[in-house]
């Protein structure tokens, strides 16, 4: 059953050069206990989707300026894109039915309070437990996502702990509602990658564990191929790509996802990194056309119109005009 | 030094103390020639009779003249546990150690109202130009604020009085009771009239400090307002009004803590200006006396005095700040 559903997504951020066009006619859904990952190089508006998502765009600057954000909650559907970031459905929604961990586990955590009334605060904000009950149910998670000694370690505060343990101090505070959607933005770029092995085993078995849905924001395909059902490729405020994990590395269809997978290191394989030619264009110029046209060595006269969406088949989907007979069959 | 904080930071205080009394004892000596000639010559331009050499030779032996300039030091200093600082010149002879107790309480007073006045003005303010910032709002107070701040106290006192006086044919002309109310008793009449003196010293004093603290205040909070705990207590699903005030402006007033320690003392100094204009019965108006009499051991005890406040408003901060701030306690 589908848990989430973007559809038309165009997110504006009014700056001082101009209107800036950060999700351009986004579209994706994630399924109830599905891992998506969504992939892009940094200002591709991964984050922003999220963010728009969440209700969380920086005030007076980002603003949905069209679509749809179709959440299933109250045994209903719910237009996210429609309520008041700041009214009461969107602060029932956030840390409740869709919880967020980010990037930076360095300064994602309160530095006055103890971890363990930062859960606590997050715990009692959306249910009915006393103080103390909700104090054990943070010791609890934390012992749940792997940290020793919850009960001394809860009154620690966050200086106290390390970049590995504050994300999994994070995970227990997005996890205390039980959310049905867990987006977790760049949760691994920060540390160090033994510990990024271990962080995205623990997202993986609690997603299990609880049947959450999660949305894996990264740059790196690597993550993805990890843990993701589906993959998102994002470019310039769009999606370019959608298709599944195993499929991204096996068959990429767009250029740029094939650039991405091109200019991955990896094991045993001895042959030159190809980075893509180029860089992302800054956000003021991007182009008319297909936005990745002026990076890509098989851009032709039509990458100068948008591409629409092909859909190649059930499960695959990409935004190129290398694909514009894909209707008949696979490409 | 040792291993408690607490003890090093007092015996740091002790060995700043002595440094003090050291300094403000070169201060007394900087003038040519010494107080009891000074005094004497005083005496018999006022009063045309000499001192009587016995008091002359008493004076002499008490404050070691003609001796080494150490022992003199550490005659002067051997009087402060008998609470004796010496004699006051222009005052007659009388004890310093009176003439400072008579007044220090209603310095303190003044200066201290004037902190709290001053705070809980600037630091609502502070947050609610923050949190609207770029705003006419927002201008209006950062510009008054910088006006504010450009204005000394003694200026700013003198245009009240002018406008007040000339302008508004108030009757007031300084001190801290109507002429009726000075040698009378308490009473509800005399404690208003009170009231009515002390808002004008105050609301001048608690106005310079308001600028500066108001505008580090919003400065900190617009910092603080970017970090990544603040979107995580959004995250969460907090309203608005916990996140800014719990989350964010509980930790951007944790700066300003550590400036209480050195505004104490501006205040002290500003309350000692304004008192010079006002003529409000604080250390100012003797002190000024001092100065230019070269009245020594008032000036100095006065100076020392200003400069052990200093010393103890900073330790004020520090003890505060440690309790406010888990990362600055831990070491």
């Amino acid at each position: 059953m589908t848990l989430l559903s973007v559809q038309g997504l165009h997110t504006h951020y009014h700056v001082e050069q101009g209107t800036l066009r950060a999700v351009d006619d986004v579209s994706f859904e994630i399924a109830e206990g599905e891992t998506v990952g969504v992939v892009g190089e940094s200002g591709c508006g991964k984050s922003v989707t999220a963010r728009s998502i969440m209700g969380l765009l920086p005030r007076r600057i980002g603003e949905i300026a069209a679509g749809e954000i179709r959440f299933a909650a109250r045994g209903g559907t719910l237009d996210l894109a429609q309520q008041d970031p700041l009214g009461p459905v969107m602060r029932d929604i956030r840390g409740n039915d869709i919880g967020m961990i980010f990037q930076e586990p360095m300064t994602s955590l309160n530095p006055v309070y103890t971890i363990g009334a930062q859960i606590v605060e997050a715990i009692r904000l959306h249910s009915d437990l006393s103080k103390a009950d909700a104090w054990a149910k943070a010791e609890q998670l934390l012992e749940r996502v792997g940290i020793n000694e919850p009960a001394r370690r809860a009154k620690q505060y966050p200086h106290a702990f390390s970049g590995g343990m504050r994300q999994r101090a994070m995970i227990a505070m997005a996890l205390s509602s039980d959310p049905r959607l867990l987006i977790a933005d760049e949760p691994t770029t920060a540390v160090d990658v033994t510990v990024e092995a271990q962080i995205l085993a623990l997202l993986e078995e609690l997603k299990r564990e609880r049947n959450m849905a999660l949305m894996l924001i990264t740059h790196d395909l690597n993550v993805v191929g990890e843990i993701a059902d589906r993959v998102i490729v994002m470019y310039l405020g769009r999606v370019v790509e959608t298709t599944t994990a195993a499929r991204v590395f096996d068959d990429p269809k767009h250029p740029y996802t094939r650039g991405l997978l091109a200019s991955l290191p990896s094991l045993g394989r001895r042959t030159r990194l190809t980075p893509i030619e180029g860089t992302v264009p800054g956000p003021h110029q991007r182009p008319a056309g297909c936005p990745f046209a002026p990076r890509c060595a098989q851009a032709t006269e039509k990458c100068n119109t948008q591409p629409p969406t092909f859909r190649i088949d059930a499960e695959t989907s990409v935004a190129c005009w290398l694909y514009d007979d894909a209707e008949a069959g696979h490409a | 030094m040792f291993k408690n904080p607490v003890i090093n930071r007092i015996l740091s205080a002790l060995f700043t103390l002595w440094l003090i009394s050291v300094i403000s004892f070169i201060v007394i000596q900087l003038p040519p020639g010494d107080v009891v000639s000074n005094f004497v010559r005083q005496q018999e331009l006022i009063s045309g009779a000499s001192v009587p050499p016995e008091t002359l030779e008493f004076l002499r032996q008490r404050f070691g003249f003609g001796e080494p300039v150490y022992v003199q030091y550490l005659k002067w200093i051997a009087g402060f546990p008998k609470g004796d600082f010496g004699f006051s010149v222009i005052y007659d002879g009388a004890e310093v150690a009176d003439i400072v107790a008579r007044r220090i309480g209603m310095t303190l007073l003044l200066a201290i109202l004037a902190l709290f006045l001053s705070w809980g003005l600037a630091i609502p303010l502070g947050i609610y130009a923050a949190t609207h910032k770029n705003r006419f709002s927002d201008y209006l107070m950062s510009n008054v604020a910088l006006f504010g701040l450009s204005i000394p106290d003694f200026l700013m006192a003198v245009v009240y009085l002018f406008i007040a006086i000339f302008v508004m044919g108030s009757d007031y002309t300084g001190g801290l009771f109507s002429e009726a109310y000075v040698d009378a008793a308490w009473s509800v009449e005399r404690f208003w009239d009170f009231l009515k003196h002390l808002a004008v010293p105050l609301l001048i004093l608690s106005i310079g400090g308001m600028a500066g603290t108001f505008r580090i205040m919003r400065a900190n909070l617009l910092d603080v307002l970017g970090q990544q705990f603040v979107e995580t207590a959004r995250a969460k699903g907090l309203r608005e009004r916990v996140v800014i005030y719990k989350h964010a402006a509980r930790i951007a007033i944790n700066p300003l803590i550590s400036r209480l320690g050195m505004q104490l003392p501006v205040l002290l100094n500003g309350t000692i200006i304004i008192s010079i204009v006002l003529d409000l019965p604080t250390l100012g108006p003797p002190f000024y006396r001092a100065l230019i009499a070269q009245d020594m051991y008032l000036a100095g005890t006065v100076l020392m005095l200003l400069a052990v406040i200093l010393l103890i408003g900073n330790l004020i901060a520090d003890l505060l700040l440690a309790w406010s701030d888990p990362r600055v306690r831990d070491g």
